[in-house]
Order: C-alpha cells, then sequence, then structure tokens
C-alpha cells in the first residue's frame, strides 16, 4: 500500500518511514523495536509454556533468543536495512495471493535473511504496519502524541488484578495480518474474534481444518526439512490465532498434538506424502476426538437421564445440548431449565435449539438461580466444559461456578444430592492446575456490559433510543414533580448509556468482562468423557492415557 | 385518584397529596392500591409511606385515648400489611407506631400515679373527652385496674366544653383542608356508634364520682402529641439511617481491601463513600442484571438522579458516585462473582428486610454471592437500617419472594422462546437466604453493628411482644 495512504493520519504513520532512515541518531528507534519483538515472542513463548510441555517451551523459546539475536542484529546493521524492509514489505503486502509465496522468497537468498520477514511478520509487528495499511485506524505510536494518550488512558481502564488478561497486542485485525498468514486462518481469527465461531470443539475443530488448509497450500522451500520449516511457518498462524483470541485448552491441545505430528514426519518423505499425511492425520483426529468422543459421551451420558428429571444447565455447550437433544429423542420424559447470564446470552441460542428439538425447556437467569434450585426440584445438573484442570478443577464460562455451587449447596439444605455432571472431551482435558479464577482466564470486551438497554428494544439504534429519551427525561426534569414510577423502559435506557457508555472517561470507573471461572471439584461429582465417567480428581489419570500433557516432553 | 398529576402513573409524591387532600379512609385506600400495584415498592418508601398514613391516622383520631389510637392504628395498618405482605416494613413501621403509642401511655400512667403530670392543653380538651368516654366504655370490659381509676377520675372537667370546642380542634391538624373536614368527621360519626355504644351512659357513672380532674385531663391530652412527635421521629431516624449506618464504616473497612457489593443500594454507597472519605480501596460491584442493573450503572456513574425518586425522600437524591470519592470500582456482571470472590476481603450488601432469626430477604442473586462468600470465607456484613428488622420469623421463607417482569427476562419480542418456554418464565425480584450466612449487621441503633446472634435481640427491641401479632 502506498504510503501516501497513511497522510490523513496524523503523524505515526508516514513518520517511521520518513524519520527514521533521515536521522542516524534516531538508530535507536529500531532498537525498542527490535527488543519489543523480542518481548512479544518471549510473551508468546511464555503463554506458549502454559499449553505445552517443557519441550515445546524450550523449542519455542530457542527459537524466540533466535529471532531476538537476529532481530537485533538486523537493527544494528542500521535503519538502512530496516527501511528496506519496511518498503519490501510495502509493496508486498497486498493482495492475499502472494502469501503463499512469500515463505519462499527470501529463502532463495540466505536463511539469515529468510527468518528476517518472518518474524518482522509476527502480528506484534503485523499490528504496527496497520496504519500503513488500513489508514483509518490510529495507532499508538511512541511519537504520535494523541494516541498515545489514548493508549494510557486505555491502560488505565484495566482492572489491576486482571492486567496479566489484558491482550498485549492489538487485537488481530483484517488488515494486521502479515503476509504469511493463510487466508483460512485470517478468516477463522477473525471469526474467533468476534466470537462467530465459539466453544472449545468448535474452535478447536475449526482452527484444525484451517491448518489443514494451511498444510495442503504448503509448500517446502528447497533445502529445508517441511519437518523444521512448516513448523516454524504454523508458528506464524498460531500466533496470529492466539493474537485474535487466546487459544483454548482444546486447540492448544490440538495445536500441540499436530506440530509433534510435524516434527516427527520423516525427513526422507516427499512433501505430498507428508501433506497427505497430515491431513489425513488431522481428519483422524477430529473425527476421533471430537465427533465420536462427542457421540460416546452423549450416549453415555444420556444415560443418566431418567424419566422425570429435571435437569439444570448453564450457557451454552454443544455437548450438552447434544446429550438432550439425544435423550429426548430416545424418548425420555425430563424437563431442561436453562439457566444465562449477561453478557453473552448463550442460553437463548441452547434454549431455542432445545425447543426447536421439542424439549420442554425452562429458562431463567443466574440471579433466579436460588428460586429455581429452591423450586424446581431439580434432579441434575448439566455442565459443559472448557477444561477440566489437573487438580479437578472445571474451567468453564463465568457463571457455572455459580450454578453448580447453588445446586449443590440448596439440595443440600434439603439432604437431597443433585449430582453435578461434566460432559467434557478428552480434548480439552489439561495438565494445568489452577486455585482460582483469575489467573487462568480470558477477558472478553468490556463494553459488551454496556448496552443492555436496548436489549428489548426492536431499534437497535442506540443513537435513535437517546433521541426519544431525551425529551422525556428533559421534561421530567423540568416539572420536578415527576413520579418515581412514571419512567419506562426508555427512560431508564438513555439514563444507562448516559451512564455507562462513557465509562472508559470515567476514572477509577472499570467493567470487567471476564469470560471462565474455574469451579471447584466439590461442587462436581462426575465427569464423563469418551474414556468412561470419572471423578473429576482422576483427571490427571485420563492425561496420562492420553499423553495430552507430555506429547512434547 | 389524582387527576391533577402530570405523570402518567401515581406513586409517592401523589401519594403525599392525596395524603394532605384527601380523608383519611381514601388516603389510605390509595396508598393500599398503590402497594398493591407496586407503584410504591422498597423498604425505605414503604416505610416513609407507612409512616405519613400512621401520623396522619393519629392526628385525625380525635379521641386520643391510647386503646383508641391503637385500635386505630392497628385497623389501618392491617389493611397496609394484606396489601403488601411482601414489605414487612410496612410491619415493621406499623409495630413501631404501635409500640411509641403503648409507651407513651405508659409513661403517662407513670406519671399519673406519681402525679407530675402538670401540663394540660386546654385545646384538646374535647378531644380528651370523647377519649374518655371510650376509656371508660373500654374499660369497663378490659380490666385494667390502673388505668381505669385513673381514667375514670378524670371525666368531669371539660364536658362543658364539649360541643363547642370540637371544630377549633380540627384546625389544630396541620394540612388539613375544609374540604376533607366533613368526610373525616362523617367517618368519625359513623365509625363511633359501634364504638361508643357501651359508653353512652357514662357520663352518668361520671357524674357520680368526684376525683382530681386537672391531672387526668393532663395525661390524655398528651397523649397525641406525644405520640405524633414519636411517629415524626420515625421518619426522621428513617431519613437519618443511611447517615448513621454510614457511622460504622470506618470500623470496618480498611484500606486496600477488596469489598464485593451487589444491586444497587444508596445505603451501601453512602456506607462506602464514608469509608472512602478516609481509606483507599477497591470496590466490585456486580450489576444484578434484569431488575437492577440499570440503576446499579446509574449509581455507579452517579447519574441517579434521572432513575425514579427522589424529590421526595430528600436524602436519596443526592448520590456521589464512588469513583468519585477517589475509589476504584470494578462493575462484573453477575456471573463473575464466583471468580472474583476469591480476591474479596469483605461483602457488603443491603437487604430487602431482616428477620429476627438472622435469615434476610434481599434482591434476587444475593443468596448466590453470600454461599460465593460463604465459600471462599469471605466475611458478609448486611446493612440493615431499623425499618428492616422485622419480627417475623420466616416459615414460609417462598411467601416473602415476590415476582417480577418476566418480560425482562426474555424480552416478548423473542416470540420463538417466549411461546416455546415451558411452565412460563419467572423473574424473582428477591431471595430469601437462611439465617447463618451473614456474619455482621449494621444497623442505625445503638449497637451499631450486630453479630447475627444477638439480632433477635435488637429486633425484639423495636416492638412490644403485644404488636408482633397484627
Amino acid at each position: 500500500m502506498p504510503p501516501s495512504d497513511g497522510v490523513p493520519v496524523t503523524n505515526g504513520t508516514t513518520q517511521p518511514s520518513g524519520d527514521v532512515p533521515s536521522k542516524e541518531s534516531k538508530k535507536s528507534k529500531p532498537r525498542p523495536d527490535g527488543s519489543a519483538r523480542t518481548a512479544t515472542e518471549q510473551d508468546i513463548a511464555e503463554a506458549g509454556a502454559g499449553v505445552k510441555l517443557t519441550g515445546a517451551l524450550l523449542k519455542k523459546q530457542k527459537a524466540a533468543e533466535k529471532a531476538a539475536r537476529r532481530a537485533e542484529k538486523v537493527a544494528e546493521k542500521g535503519a538502512h536495512a530496516q527501511q528496506q524492509a519496511q518498503t519490501q514489505t510495502q509493496t508486498q503486502a497486498g493482495p492475499s495471493g502472494t502469501k503463499l509465496e512469500t515463505p519462499r522468497r527470501p529463502s532463495t537468498t540466505k536463511r539469515e535473511s529468510d527468518t528476517v520477514p518472518h518474524h518482522r511478520r509476527t502480528p506484534s509487528s503485523g499490528a504496527r504496519q496497520l496504519p500503513i495499511r488500513g489508514a483509518a485506524q490510529p495507532q499508538p505510536q511512541p511519537q504520535a502524541s494523541a494516541p498515545h494518550e489514548k493508549e494510557k488512558r486505555h491502560e488505565l481502564n484495566r482492572v489491576p488484578m486482571f492486567s496479566h488478561l489484558y491482550p498485549k497486542e492489538k487485537r488481530a485485525t483484517l488488515a494486521g495480518a502479515g503476509r504469511e498468514i493463510h487466508p483460512a486462518v485470517i478468516a477463522l481469527g477473525l471469526q474467533l474474534r468476534d466470537y462467530v465461531i465459539c466453544g472449545g470443539n468448535a474452535r478447536c475443530v475449526a482452527t484444525l481444518l484451517a491448518f489443514k488448509m494451511v498444510i495442503k497450500t504448503y509448500t517446502t522451500p528447497p533445502a529445508v526439512a517441511l519437518s523444521r520449516h512448516l513448523l516454524t511457518h504454523l508458528n506464524h498462524q498460531i500466533a496470529y490465532l492466539r493474537n485474535a483470541r487466546p487459544l483454548s485448552t482444546s486447540q492448544g491441545n490440538s495445536i500441540r498434538w499436530l506440530k509433534n505430528l510435524i516434527s516427527t514426519q520423516p525427513v526422507e518423505s516427499t512433501d505430498s506424502e507428508a501433506k497427505q499425511s497430515l491431513c489425513e492425520a488431522i481428519d483422524l483426529y477430529i473425527r476421533e476426538r471430537i465427533t465420536l468422543a462427542d457421540e460416546v459421551i452423549a450416549r453415555e451420558a444420556t444415560e443418566r437421564i431418567e424419566d422425570g428429571d429435571v435437569v439444570l444447565t448453564y450457557a451454552k455447550s454443544s455437548i450438552v445440548e447434544k446429550t438432550l437433544i439425544n435423550a429426548h429423542r430416545q424418548g425420555k420424559k425430563f424437563r431442561v431449565i436453562v439457566i444465562d447470564s449477561r453478557p453473552m446470552f448463550e442460553g437463548k441460542n441452547h434454549a431455542r435449539s432445545l425447543i426447536r428439538a421439542g424439549l420442554k425447556v425452562q429458562y431463567a437467569l443466574l440471579t433466579a438461580i436460588a428460586d429455581i434450585v429452591d423450586q424446581e426440584s431439580v434432579t441434575k445438573c448439566f455442565l459443559g466444559a472448557s477444561a477440566m484442570l489437573g487438580n479437578g478443577k472445571l474451567l468453564s464460562r463465568a457463571g457455572s461456578a455459580m450454578v453448580a455451587m447453588m445446586v449443590k449447596e440448596c439440595s443440600r439444605n434439603k439432604s437431597r444430592n443433585v449430582p453435578v455432571i461434566v460432559l467434557c472431551e478428552t480434548v480439552k482435558f489439561s495438565a494445568k492446575a489452577v486455585l482460582d479464577s483469575i489467573i487462568l482466564n480470558e477477558l472478553g470486551d468490556a463494553d459488551a456490559l454496556v448496552d443492555s438497554a436496548q436489549s428489548g428494544v426492536f431499534s437497535t439504534n442506540p443513537s435513535l433510543a437517546a433521541a426519544t429519551a431525551a425529551p422525556s427525561k428533559g421534561g421530567s426534569k423540568k416539572s420536578g414533580a415527576k413520579d418515581k414510577d412514571e419512567d419506562d423502559s426508555d427512560d431508564k435506557g438513555a439514563g444507562s448509556n448516559k451512564g455507562l457508555e462513557e465509562w472508559k472517561d470515567q476514572p477509577g470507573l472499570f467493567l470487567l468482562n471476564i469470560m471462565y471461572d474455574v469451579t471447584p471439584a466439590e461442587f462436581l461429582d462426575l465427569v464423563i468423557c469418551e474414556l468412561g465417567s470419572l471423578p473429576p480428581e482422576a483427571v490427571p489419570v485420563v492425561n496420562g492415557v492420553h499423553g495430552d500433557d507430555q506429547a512434547l516432553a | 385518584m389524582a387527576p391533577t398529576m402530570p405523570s402518567l402513573t401515581p406513586g409517592f409524591t401523589t401519594f403525599q397529596r392525596v395524603l394532605s387532600t384527601e380523608s383519611l379512609d381514601s388516603s389510605t385506600t390509595f396508598l393500599v392500591s398503590l402497594l398493591k400495584r407496586r407503584q410504591i415498592k422498597g423498604s425505605k418508601r414503604c416505610a416513609v409511606a407507612t409512616t405519613l398514613l400512621l401520623l396522619r391516622t393519629v392526628e385525625l383520631t380525635k379521641q386520643a385515648d391510647s386503646d383508641r389510637l391503637i385500635q386505630r392504628v392497628s385497623e389501618v395498618g392491617k389493611k397496609l400489611i394484606e396489601a403488601a405482605p411482601h414489605e414487612p416494613a410496612v410491619g415493621n413501621i406499623v409495630r413501631r407506631v404501635l409500640g411509641i403509642i403503648r409507651d407513651e401511655d405508659e409513661d403517662d400512667l407513670v406519671g399519673t400515679r406519681t402525679g407530675e403530670d402538670g401540663s394540660p392543653t386546654s385545646e384538646t380538651g374535647s378531644d380528651s373527652i370523647a377519649a374518655l368516654e371510650l376509656a371508660q366504655s373500654r374499660a369497663g370490659s378490659h380490666s385494667i385496674p390502673s388505668s381505669l381509676s385513673t381514667r375514670t377520675a378524670a371525666k368531669a372537667s371539660p364536658s362543658p366544653q364539649r360541643g363547642t370546642t370540637r371544630p377549633p380542634l380540627m384546625s389544630s391538624h396541620t394540612g388539613v383542608p375544609g374540604g376533607a373536614r366533613p368526610v373525616t368527621s362523617m367517618f368519625s360519626i359513623i365509625s363511633h356508634p359501634t364504638m361508643r355504644a357501651p359508653g353512652v351512659d357514662s357520663p352518668t357513672h361520671r357524674s357520680g364520682t368526684a376525683t382530681p380532674q386537672m391531672t387526668a385531663s393532663g395525661i390524655l391530652s398528651n397523649l397525641r402529641p406525644e405520640v405524633i412527635k414519636g411517629i415524626k421521629e420515625i421518619i426522621d431516624e428513617i431519613n437519618a439511617a443511611d447517615d448513621e449506618i454510614s457511622a460504622a464504616a470506618l470500623e470496618q473497612i480498611h484500606p486496600q481491601e477488596t469489598i464485593v457489593t451487589y444491586s444497587s443500594s444508596l445505603t451501601v454507597q453512602r456506607f462506602l463513600l464514608k469509608a472512602a472519605s478516609k481509606r483507599k480501596f477497591t470496590v466490585i460491584h456486580a450489576e444484578a442484571y434484569p431488575n437492577n442493573h440499570l440503576k446499579t450503572h446509574a449509581l455507579l456513574t452517579g447519574t441517579h438522579d434521572t432513575a425514579e425518586d427522589e424529590d421526595n425522600l430528600p436524602n436519596d437524591s443526592f448520590s456521589k458516585p464512588l469513583t468519585s470519592a477517589g475509589i476504584s470500582v470494578v462493575m462484573i456482571p453477575d456471573s463473575a462473582v464466583f471468580a472474583v470472590m476469591s480476591r474479596a476481603t469483605k461483602v457488603v450488601l443491603d437487604a430487602h428486610a431482616v428477620l429476627t432469626d438472622g435469615s434476610l430477604v434481599a434482591v434476587s442473586g444475593s443468596k448466590a454471592v453470600i454461599k460465593a462468600a460463604r465459600f471462599h470465607r469471605v466475611p458478609v456484613l448486611v446493612v440493615a437500617p431499623t425499618y428492616k428488622l422485622s419480627p417475623a420469623y420466616p416459615y414460609e421463607p417462598h411467601e416473602l419472594i415476590e415476582y417480577g417482569d418476566a418480560g425482562k427476562v426474555l424480552p416478548f419480542q423473542d416470540r420463538e422462546l417466549c411461546t416455546g418456554v415451558e411452565t412460563g418464565v419467572r423473574n424473582p425480584l428477591y431471595d430469601f437466604i437462611e439465617a447463618g450466612h451473614v456474619d455482621l449487621f449494621v444497623t442505625n441503633q445503638v449497637p451499631a453493628v450486630v453479630s447475627a446472634g444477638y439480632l433477635y435481640r435488637v429486633v425484639r427491641e423495636q416492638y412490644h411482644d403485644e404488636d408482633l401479632q397484627i
């Protein structure tokens, strides 16, 4: 994209290309750049350390260190090379069709120069390129004062306790994708980012399928082994996905499996052979670990539903849904209560699809859980999982812990035991063990908490609603004799809009939208996975059997 | 009911207007309908409305004998309580007022016995006569020796004024417009015969007795103003409750704490603000989604003035957001309560009502919050102004729970879900939380901070045993 496109943006965009080469004293500029890059590399490696075990970690770290060293070398070479690289990227950043060639092209020269564009293409650098590509997005650059301030304020709006969960870089965008990112991965990244593809299984399958596409279109550069180069190539894809949304345990597990598989590809096999076998393996993996696993779990869980049961479930889980529909198809007479909560309201979709399947469904919000548990004689509680942790705790959609706790506590008062059953494929089993919901979590968009006022209104245009509400509010203020009960949803909606929409400008006010919470093992009775039913404490056993945690060790 | 109101639905303001213009009977009916239609809701508002109505009742009850007052107040109170079984505050206030009457009565008795009472007011003389008659009649049936003797002793002196002073007496009731008077007197005329029937012949009995008169008339005339004063004190107490409660804040919150609170409550807000004046801490505020989240949002951003209220409950219109006091506030959805509870050091909640045994009725979702706090061993504080302390025991806890607009749970536009969902959608407004989950109650009474075990004592001190069942 021509740099002239960057002109509309105040300064940050055109300056790097113009200023940096002109002043030799600015040589320090590439240096922070390089260090920042290494930092992000290491961050990624660190983040990966959670997912992978020591082997993978070591590899990644080594790679990151190498990259850092190279980057420094490149930086020391001077701004000249930097500019060259930049112009190169500018010329190359264009149609996605060129992406497939890019990994090969630099490799024709030397291995060192090969890696430079690669590492420049990690999402961090990709994000830095953003203003050049898409002038619409203001980019926080150290030189640009206004965006810097904005960034600072953004920092202020971070909940200190959860600061480790905030994304270090800008979220993945279409424009921010490097050229070596496969279009399927870009599409998937955007879908993940916007929660179009949501849920552990869907994300896992979509990731694997996207990587299958990547592998299919991959060609090994000459003089490099597929098992080595494909991994680095894949790493960029993974980094992009991770930047779009932190990887789920299922994704992490399957990616680790895939990497392991790639690295153990025989060196002597040809590209096409290797690709063929990899694609087949991926298909098999999806079928075995997810599709068939779901079947098995659904069958097993269905057996646990009896006539007259009242099944409580929270939010949406594909496997819970499958189980319930399966049981219904078998002619079991039972009732389902779907508990839901802000801000995602996944339970609505769940309830809808259950209703479509012909089940008896009751819908309630999380605030009403005490009432539901007290008044309805709940007999079972099914929960989906994002991950089963090594210490038997359940990582699942935020609120699951509340549901499990209330079911347990309130039924205990009535000297009943309501089993809380977790349905979870072994892909989601993790060797990690955490004690609270804060370490291992993910932050959703805080602004999702703002706009609930329009939920019941047909017009989704907030300005319209505000416009209609504004006069009524003004009038009520003037009249002074306004009654407390008169204001209807319109007025309240306006009030809330006025309130929370500008929350970022109110110092000290944070909105926190965490995605998961950790349910203690004592609230869980049973974990049903494709290997059978286990107590939650037995999760490490499954890890041992499947070797997910030691895949690369 | 109120054609002059600019607003579409009547509410607290309307009630105040009606109270000052209409007769007691229609005011009562009006408040009953307001309560039934939930147009006055919330403990505080209900408490204030009840107090105002009872104040009026006392003002308009001319035969200001204690029994008569008690009877009238409990008549009105019963109607209100029946209208709002979900608002224990109404019953609490009725009991408080009855308690005040009984206290004053007792004080007067003590006063007469010792002969100290020497401030008779002549203008209320006719009242005292009527009350006297009643007292006599009742004294005949109930055998209360002491009061009987003193009251029979008192009868004679004001009798000459009876016919003349009644109309001016009416003017002593502040705020009673002329139009309302006939209705009131009609009411009293109608209501009197049954009560006075046995007392018709009382003058003949009285004429025979010859006893000191001044002191006795003093007793009777003193009772009502004292009661009115007492009731006004209740109103003041209700209005000052939040501030008094917040006085305990500094004893409870230390710097660098993380406080979890739930839903919108001005009492909690003031409590935290008070603590924030001296200390810096973090507040995690869960929003209570379907019913209170908008109010919570408004509370957090300080735009509370647009939401409902509050020209009538003057203190409530003022609400400064916590952030303005330098406190960092984290708003979370309800689902995240369990997740952040592990970092909380205290939970501060408001209650809708507190029952004798320490159980609570609170905004729906509170139970989950409290249970989560219990699980994480986080102490729970409940701020409970005295008007929320109810002497009831939770024999039927689910009767205390009220249900609200189901459309807030599932918007009615969502046809597929609305028609598809079995057994309807429920939106409970309150949770019942059984006793034993709250570590500390903070009230505006003398032992400001009460442990759950001692709560019954505090509740008991509020009311007279006779009034526990109304």
